[in-house]
């Protein structure tokens, strides 16, 4: 027995190589992060013009001490403009760090997006040929044709927004967020995408008023803002989010809110600058029953305000069944089935699915015990090529030896990865 | 992977054909097992050695230690018995037999020699030469191996010292812990009193004490390294509220936790759930704790030799042979031993450093 | 909140009480001879001892049964309180030359203390930044280093160095004793003495300041906070100097709070390793020449900034980090 066990520690030498290749591997990619590049070479084109974003086969690994843990291992969906697609799994099955590659936000050095793409269609600024931003000039009519109105010393007036921002002319990019520079992809951070923690608590900063950290945001994305239009934007956005007293949230600390309120301010940030994409990464995992019932309400409601698209990230099916137009289901760093919500519902295919399917508890349901999916989700380093999951399976066959299966479409919008099925199965 | 496949393989029973396998069988090994980990044991020993810092350190502790207590073997000038006290180790003593007759009271002649000893005055206070590596003292000693001889004195203080605070710590930072009240706040207080009271002056008035009682009969033996002992153990008496502070702390954090809740409901008993967690926790902030205050303690022993209120003169330490700048020594007599403690200091702390490191589950690279 | 200031300021008499106690009972303890040297030796034996009584009888040192030690003790507490700290050997009131050296002792801490912090705070959060870049490393060792150098040893080392060698210093002293200099050449004076003391001051702390603020900044820069600070967008710089500073600073203002009052007492070491007629230098003498009251006063007057620094530190807390309310 003990060894059995022995066997599971890694030798000395072998620590040694693999700490070593790590440096090597991720210093070259922390110089990429931080390299400046031209626009041209993360501008790309959208394979769907209908959907915001698009990941396609994203590989993202941490480099650990015990070896390389593939996180995320060739993920490819996208999120249709306008719609809630949530990405379900159990702990640890690698979708909060696809939601953390979304933003560049995986924490180096040990984790980095190894290969793949992310391609986003983004409201950016048009740049002239030095790359600068194109700035928009006051007109006036004069004696019918349209020219620059000018201020009292013959310069042109910069035109402002209803904030006070200034104007800059803006045009439809596609940009390959896995390519992007750090320093390119802070002005998609917060303005064009947006996100929503999970621990509300600790996700403000302590030391700052909520009203503090709610302008900095304006005053990042929106040049030339004053404070008194940042001020009032951000109780704006407080009201928006159903605080009752937004004036004096405004000036309290974080520490002087509840959970539940926190998490609202968290909203009223990222609702900030209008973003297209909200990533609410397990939202309401760390409230209680009857606030996260709110919280959620209160996404979908500012969905239709917004008239953006949410990703939400969560292991709660009830979360999902009341929240998503998509559901894309992960297991061990790979997507194992995804469909419409009512694809997953009603006609769950994959065995894993239908396990959580079974434990969710219902109030209705006349079962006994809660179906729970024997053993545990495995640590994604130096995985097999056969199915993960056909350890816990109940349901293999003697295919499942075989290499992992691909992803076959059992409908048009249904795609599962299982050797159970073939595709076009479900019509 | 070639063996796991074969295991895999082994598994199946021999005898049954693919319709009637189980399946158990078909699921194959479970992927959780798969993974390997570091043993906990190696985590802490990996991150240390890692550790470039770390590893000068332990290399240089352990120069000095060979250089202290092995060198003197092999220094011509030696003569030391073994409980450090140094008998001769001149290095330029000349031996002046005189022969001598006398009468007795009785009337006997007494016919015998007399030996005095006079430093060679030519050879005092000289430079760097063969036969003296660092030169010598202004009273004729060989500065290399008042060197060695010095560096025994500064570390076995230092690992008596440390090793008695950390028992003095234990002990009663554990019985304010466990017992709580009245106990826990009279120990609070007088570890609050201990730590208010400056060091320094502290030992400059033990010094002196110390040299007053030496001249009463019966208390030679504060002459001399006895003294620099008698005055580390009180150092000790002082210096071991921050262990217990932290013993103490560790035992009310243990107790707060829910496991010590579980272990009361479930009939365990609390003290042994104590003990059996509080080692864990608090040894390798012990050890962290031991190593660094070893630097400290050499440094304070150091500080009270170069203000001449350690040893008396002769005895050598490394804080007297700086303390000969005072007299306008040449920088070959004190410089050396100013490098030799920072050396000690230096090591210490990067290993204590390290160790602190390694220890760190957060500190994950 | 003034409840409990009213509380641990209970607790720090309680503990000063202590301090003098176990002091009064060890200074009792040391010869008594010094106190002699102030009789005249021409005088008549008769006389002297006549004398000798009186000036023991005036310190509460003439009974030493333990009642008696016990009652010389709270006589002196009575004077203390009274802030009668008696007089030193050569006549002097001890609280006036307690408050005359105090100046130059503050003066000197306080100037290193400000160097320190310039090069700590940034050096520290820069390295916690780049952890384990080569600016850390290079860092960690200099600052190692600096920490493990004992002051006597290395502030002898400079002396040698650029004052006997190079002569580019003055050895000791805080002036000029051959010249009187007054107005900005006085000023300057003083700033070429300090030089050497000062670098050697700031050399052998900066690096545990550093060390704190470096290992105080990584705990924040794994914050979530920290995270969020990021996905809105803001540069890095925005976010260190912004979002980590302001945590980073809440422990170390606490610490230097707690520091502040320990400026007055001097350091005994490098005031007598340069000569500097601070309050070190003259505690030194003192126990040379055996100056029991003054010994007395300098260890009790150690002892209260140290119990005031705490209690800053703890009110500072509270003053500082707006999650703490003191109960």
């Amino acid at each position: 027995m003990s060894a059995e066990k022995k066997s599971h520690y890694i030798s000395a030498k072998e620590s040694r190589r693999i700490s070593k290749e790590n440096i090597k591997i991720t210093k070259q990619f922390e110089k990429a992060k931080k390299r400046k590049i031209p626009e041209a070479e993360y501008l790309t084109e959208m394979k769907d013009d209908n959907n915001i974003i698009e990941f396609d086969d994203l590989h993202t690994y941490f480099f650990t001490d015990t070896g390389v843990v593939k996180a995320v291992n060739g993920v490819t969906f996208s999120i249709p403009s306008g719609s809630t697609v949530a990405v379900v799994g159990e702990s640890g099955c690698g979708k909060s760090v696809t939601s953390l590659s979304t933003m560049r936000l995986v924490q180096g050095p040990s984790g980095q997006i190894v290969s793949g793409s992310i391609r986003f269609r983004t409201n950016a600024f048009r740049l002239d040929k030095l790359g600068r931003k194109i700035p928009v000039y006051e007109t006036e009519m004069v004696d019918g044709e349209e020219v620059l109105k000018k201020d009292a010393k013959g310069k042109p007036i910069h035109k402002r927004n209803e904030l006070g921002g200034y104007l800059y002319e803006m045009e439809e990019k596609v940009y390959d967020i896995a390519k992007m520079p750090i320093d390119a992809m802070r002005s998609i951070r917060g303005r064009e995408i947006a996100m929503i923690f999970q621990e509300p608590m600790t996700s403000l900063n302590p030391v700052f008023t909520i009203g503090n950290q709610l302008d900095e945001v304006a005053f990042l994305h929106i040049k030339g803002i004053s404070k008194a239009a940042a001020k009032q934007r951000s109780i704006e956005m407080l009201e928006l989010v159903g605080i009752a007293d937004p004036v004096g949230v405004y000036k309290k600390y974080p520490h002087e809110l509840s959970g539940g309120m926190r998490q609202r301010v968290m909203i009223a940030m990222s609702l900030l600058c209008n973003p297209r994409l909200i990533i609410a990464d397990e939202p309401t995992t760390a409230l209680d029953v009857t606030i996260q019932a709110q919280i959620l309400d209160l996404l979908r409601e500012i969905k239709g305000k917004i008239n953006g698209s949410i990703m939400l990230i969560t292991h709660d099916l009830g979360v999902v069944a009341e929240m998503a137009d998509y559901v894309v289901v992960m297991y061990a760093g790979k997507i194992i089935e995804m469909g419409t919500a009512e694809d997953i519902f009603d006609r769950p295919m994959h065995p894993y699915t239908i396990g959580l399917q079974k434990s969710k508890p219902t109030v209705d349901g006349d079962v006994e015990s809660l179906y729970c999916i024997p053993g545990f989700v495995p640590n994604p380093i130096d995985m097999p090529n056969y199915c993960y999951f056909r350890d816990r399976c109940e349901s293999c066959k003697k295919e499942c030896a075989g290499e992992y299966p691909k992803l076959v479409k059992v409908s048009d919008t249904h795609s599962v990865s299982c050797y159970l099925y073939k595709e076009g199965d479900e019509q | 992977m070639d063996k796991e496949v074969k295991n895999l393989d082994t598994e199946l029973p021999e005898n049954t054909n693919m319709e009637e396998t189980t399946q158990e069988d078909l699921r194959g090994e479970n992927l959780g097992d798969r993974v390997k980990v570091l043993s906990p044991g190696r985590m802490v020993a990996k991150r240390f050695f890692r550790s470039r810092l770390s590893m000068v350190g332990l290399i240089t502790l352990l120069v000095l230690f060979l250089f202290s207590f092995f060198g003197p073997m092999f220094s011509p000038y030696k003569g030391v018995d073994n409980m450090g006290q140094v008998v001769d180790n001149k290095a330029v003593v000349t031996y002046y037999p005189e022969a001598f007759e006398t009468i007795n009271e009785d009337g006997e002649t007494i016919k015998g020699f007399i030996i005095t000893e006079k430093v060679n005055e030519t050879l005092a206070g000289t430079g760097f030469s063969t036969s003296h590596l660092l030169g010598t003292t202004d009273e004729g000693y060989d500065v290399f191996t008042q060197l060695m001889l010095g560096g025994r004195v500064s570390l076995t203080i230092g690992f008596i010292v440390v090793i008695l605070e950390t028992i003095l710590g234990v002990l009663l930072g554990g019985l304010a812990g466990y017992f709580g009240g009245w106990v826990d706040n009279l120990i609070m207080r007088i570890v609050d009193i201990l730590s208010c009271i400056p060091t320094l002056p502290i030992m400059l008035i033990l010094s002196v004490l110390l040299t007053e009682t030496s001249n009463n009969p019966g208390w030679e033996w504060l002459n001399g390294l006895g003294k620099l002992y008698v005055m580390m153990a009180i150092l000790s008496l002082i210096g071991w509220t921050g262990t217990a502070r932290l013993v103490r702390g560790q035992i009310l954090s243990l107790r707060e936790q829910e496991f010590m809740l579980a272990a009361k409901c479930s009939g365990l008993s609390t003290r042994r759930k104590l003990f059996k967690h509080l080692l864990p926790n608090v040894l390798p902030q012990l050890i962290v704790s031991m190593t660094l205050g070893l630097g400290s303690i050499i440094l304070t022993e150091a500080t009270l030799g170069y203000l001449n209120l350690g040893a008396p003169l002769g005895t050598p330490t490394w804080g007297a042979l700086i303390n000969t700048v005072n007299n306008d020594a040449p920088w070959n007599v004190w410089v050396p031993a100013g490098v030799c403690i920072t050396l000690a200091i230096l090591a210490f702390n990067f290993v204590g450093d390290g160790l602190r490191d390694a220890f760190d589950p957060k500190m994950k690279r | 909140m003034v409840k409990y200031i009213i509380k641990r300021l209970l607790i720090s008499l309680l503990i000063l009480f202590g301090v003098s106690l176990i002091l009064y009972f060890l200074v009792r303890l040391m010869p008594q001879d010094a106190i002699y040297r102030q009789i005249d030796p021409k005088l008549p034996a008769e006389e002297a001892e006549r004398l000798k009584v009186q000036l023991l009888a005036h310190y509460g040192l003439d009974d030493n049964s333990f009642g008696g030690i016990i009652k010389g003790y709270f006589g002196w507490l009575w004077r203390f309180v009274q802030g009668d700290f008696g007089r030193t050997l050569t006549g002097d009131n001890v609280a006036d030359v307690i408050f005359r050296d105090m100046g130059i002792s503050f003066i000197i801490s306080f100037l290193s203390l400000i160097l320190q912090l310039v090069i700590a705070i940034p050096l520290g959060i820069k390295c916690a930044c780049n952890q384990y870049g080569k600016l850390d490393y290079a860092a960690t060792v200099l600052t190692m280093i600096g920490i493990s150098f004992p002051s006597f040893f290395f502030g002898n080392i400079m002396i040698e160095v650029f004052a006997v060698k190079l002569g580019w210093f003055e050895a000791s002293g805080i002036k000029s004793a051959t010249k009187t200099l007054f107005g900005f050449e006085r000023f300057l004076d003083y700033a070429y003495h300090l030089v050497l003391p000062l670098f050697v001051l700031v050399i052998l702390s900066v690096g545990s300041m550093m060390r704190y603020t470096r290992t105080n900044t990584l705990e924040v820069l794994n914050a979530d906070y920290i995270r969020t600070a990021r996905a809105k967008g803001l540069s890095e710089k925005k976010v260190v100097y912004k979002h980590v500073f302001r945590n980073t600073m809440i422990p170390l203002v606490t610490t230097l709070a707690g520091i502040l009052p320990g400026l007055f007492g001097g350091s005994m070491i490098t005031e007598q390793v340069f000569g500097l007629p601070g309050i070190g230098l003259a505690a030194w003498n003192a126990f040379n020449n055996l100056d029991i009251t003054f010994i007395m006063t300098y260890n009790m007057f150690i002892a209260v900034l140290t119990v005031v620094g705490i209690l800053l530190t703890d009110l500072m807390y509270a003053v500082v980090d707006p999650r703490v309310k003191l109960k």
